[in-house]
């Protein structure tokens, strides 16, 4: 109708589902999205600066806190920096335990994402059953590490703590059950209400996907199969077998259920290491941190996070503290699309979209 | 039963005060108003604390523990905290309408309540239009949300009052249409008489099941639960229309909710499944089952399927609500009234 105004309206960033602190500015016409910006920085920490004032040791924690919901993908993106750097190589069975620990983490991560995406929708059980799963996960990576969130666990070349004694045992178990629970929750999860919502909303293409740089299960949503973890193995991820789920759809419904798939494929990933985990050393380099020089140099390193693609690229003078570190994390490459994504949909498909591509704030803005 | 009772105090209020008999009618309309506000209270109260523990164990949780057996006063600490709030007015905001379009709504929802049947003989007035009347007043109370988001001077409730307004556009024609057909067979517009109708032993829900299909989804959409409640989507719209309240008149909208919940399935209960009446051959019993206790079963497995749903389904966009009222209830409800009027010309004759 021409004589529909178009209503500005601020969304966020104290807005209950906005995944943190995003802020859209809409402008509406009815109920439509005419046009999108989305305004970031209101988490932002200065974790790449305060790198440049820290011995190596002591950034690992700052890392941490950049994607708090997947602390340890972090923690291992800057640790494997550093290691390329001073050419160590870990110990085989410190790079077992540390992928056990990485792919837990990364179902630990997807939880959060189904979970809040089913809040997101109006679907509050989703949000409780998978939280409740976490728990048993964060309890397990607790035993190990000795944080829930924020783990602090990867050494050079080596792990801070091994597995405890019969910690292998309880986690398979753990996985027996996760495995059954997981396909319920997934039959639960996909009514027709939720194809309703999901189907044919937020739809990237292909080529957009690549064009616009998307990160990790969203971009595999859109029909590409890239994954780091397969094409630039980094750890022991090319002596164990998992397949890379990939949908062509492009919508919401094809990211989550590519999220749904990952997790099924870590559960098989901790299932092989904890098979194949060799006897020998973890501990890492303890003393280095505090006083060594590292050496000088420059080096760009990624890693498969469960929000996508991260890098980092560090370069060191030779001191004891980095001279830069600079990131780039999947959840900012994502963000920066949503404006785009958005245009033309409903209100309420917004928090459908935003959900679907699983942003964590503290990554968007570090 | 409890008509019985409330005529024998009512009989001994006459006698104390002396009162001539033409108030009489007056003073079975109060002490109907009094024992539907208890009933309100009471299921608002019940239908809260049953909604949380049974959602948690829906969800794996143990939902209120304390305070009392069980968590049993939960809703009432919840009712202490409300009331001493501190009841704001935004800047902005219509002070007259904010502040009295709660209680515009609570009261058209006491009328609603007023004109419903809770039993065999437990009815304020019998009127014979006791069927359009109540769908009528619950058609205001868009009206109302109406008025609350225009008035609250926030882009989010008056997003919230918008798509309560488009959701009773749709929904209210389909439940119209969905009675139609039971008004065809049973020739009045009267529930209970309905109810005697469906008491002599074939109820609505066999020969109407199109019918009761339609009008479930239309009350679910009248008492705005998901899956369709976008007029106060958390996730989206912050609370809707109910985003600027605070205090007592935020305690208001919720008892407002709960009331239409009650409303609805009472109504639903009394259209289909036969009103107060029970199984026609029971075993042998010491005493008599009332009716009441027939409706407040039947009654409580409504209120029960609202809260299992809502610990199961998302909710659907305000424009797939209008996709399916148009597209699929309102066609579905003309049919039933063919089916209808078949059924009257086969069957009653």
């Amino acid at each position: 109708m021409a004589s529909e105004k178009i209503v500005e309206l601020n969304m966020g960033p104290q807005h209950p589902s906005t995944h943190g602190v995003l802020r859209l500015m809409l402008k509406i016409k009815g109920d439509t999205i005419m046009d999108s910006t989305a305004h970031i920085g209101y988490l932002h920490r200065c974790i790449e600066k305060l790198h440049e004032k820290r011995h190596y040791m002591w950034c690992i924690p700052l890392t941490n806190r950049m994607d708090y919901v997947a602390a340890l993908h972090s923690e291992h993106l800057f640790v494997q920096a550093v290691e390329k750097l001073m050419n160590i190589e870990p110990s085989e069975r410190s790079q077992y335990v540390r992928v056990i620990l990485l792919e837990l983490q990364r179902i630990a991560s997807h939880l959060v994402a189904i979970g809040s995406y089913g809040l997101d929708l109006g679907q509050m059980t989703t949000w409780f059953w998978c939280f409740k799963e976490r728990e048993i996960i964060l309890t397990l990576m607790e035993e190990v590490t000795g944080g829930r969130l924020f783990h602090n666990e990867v050494r050079l070349g080596g792990l801070k703590n091994d597995l405890p004694k019969g910690w292998t045992e309880k986690c398979l178990s753990m996985l027996t059950y996760l495995d059954k629970k997981w396909k319920d929750y997934g039959k639960f999860i996909e009514n027709e209400l939720f194809f309703k919502r999901t189907k044919g909303i937020g739809v990237v293409s292909k080529k957009d996907a690549m064009d616009w740089g998307m990160h990790g299960p969203s971009l595999r949503g859109s029909g590409w199969n890239l994954d780091v973890r397969r094409y630039a193995p980094y750890s022991v991820y090319d002596k164990l077998d998992f397949d890379v789920p990939v949908k062509d759809e492009g919508d919401s419904l094809a990211r989550y259920r590519v999220r749904w798939e990952e997790v099924v494929q870590s559960i098989r990933i901790v299932r092989q290491a904890i098979k194949n985990l060799p006897q020998g050393p973890t501990e890492g380099l303890r003393s280095l941190y505090f006083t060594k020089p590292v050496t000088p140099g420059e080096v760009y390193v990624i890693n498969e996070q469960a929000k996508g693609e991260a890098g980092v690229y560090l370069v060191s003078d030779g001191t004891s503290k980095p001279y830069r570190a600079k990131y780039k994390t999947p959840s900012f490459c994502n963000t920066a699309l949503l404006p785009k994504i958005i245009v033309g949909h409903k209100i309420a498909d917004i928090v459908a979209i935003i959900g679907s591509l699983d942003p964590v704030f503290g990554e968007v803005d570090r | 039963m409890i008509n019985e009772l409330m005529n024998i105090v009512i009989d001994q209020v006459m006698l104390l005060l002396n009162l001539p008999i033409f108030l009489r009618d007056y003073l079975v309309v109060i002490g109907y108003g009094v024992f539907a506000s208890l009933v309100v209270g009471a299921v608002a109260y019940g239908g809260a604390y049953v909604e949380r523990k049974l959602i948690a164990r829906i969800q794996s949780r143990y939902g209120p523990q304390h305070p009392g057996p069980a968590g049993i006063l939960i809703n009432l600490a919840d009712f202490v905290k409300l009331i001493s709030k501190e009841d704001i007015v935004p800047d902005g905001a219509d002070s007259v309408s904010f502040r009295w379009a709660p209680i515009a709504m609570a009261t058209i929802l006491f009328f609603t309540i007023m004109l419903l049947p809770f039993g065999k003989d437990l009815f304020a007035v019998d009127q014979s239009f006791s069927l359009l009347l109540p769908v009528a007043l619950l058609s205001l109370l868009p009206v109302a949300i109406l008025l609350i988001g225009w008035a609250s001077n926030s882009k989010y409730t008056y997003l919230g009052a918008l798509r309560s307004a488009v959701m009773s556009m749709s929904y209210e024609i389909p439940l119209l249409l969905s009675v139609v057909g039971l008004v065809i067979l049973t020739g009045t517009l009267n529930i209970v008489t309905m109810a005697e109708i469906q008491d002599r032993g074939l109820w609505f829900v066999l020969l109407q099941p199109i019918g009761l299909l339609v009008f479930v989804i239309s009350m679910i959409a009248t008492a705005e639960r998901i899956p369709f409640d976008m007029p106060f989507a958390e996730s989206e719209l912050v609370a809707g229309w109910k985003t600027e309240y605070s205090g007592v008149r935020y305690a208001l909208t919720f008892l407002v909710e709960y009331g239409l919940v009650l409303v609805t399935s009472v109504i639903v209960v009394f259209l289909f499944f036969g009103g107060w009446s029970g199984p026609t051959s029971l075993p042998n019993l010491p005493f008599k089952i009332p009716s009441e206790a027939w409706l407040f079963f039947k009654v409580g497995i409504f209120v029960m399927a609202y809260i299992v749903m809502r610990a199961s389904f998302p909710r659907l966009r305000a424009d797939q609500l209008l996709n399916l009222c148009w597209k699929y209830l309102i066609p579905l409800g003309v049919l039933n009234i063919g089916i209808a009027v078949v059924e009257r010309m086969v069957l009653w004759v």
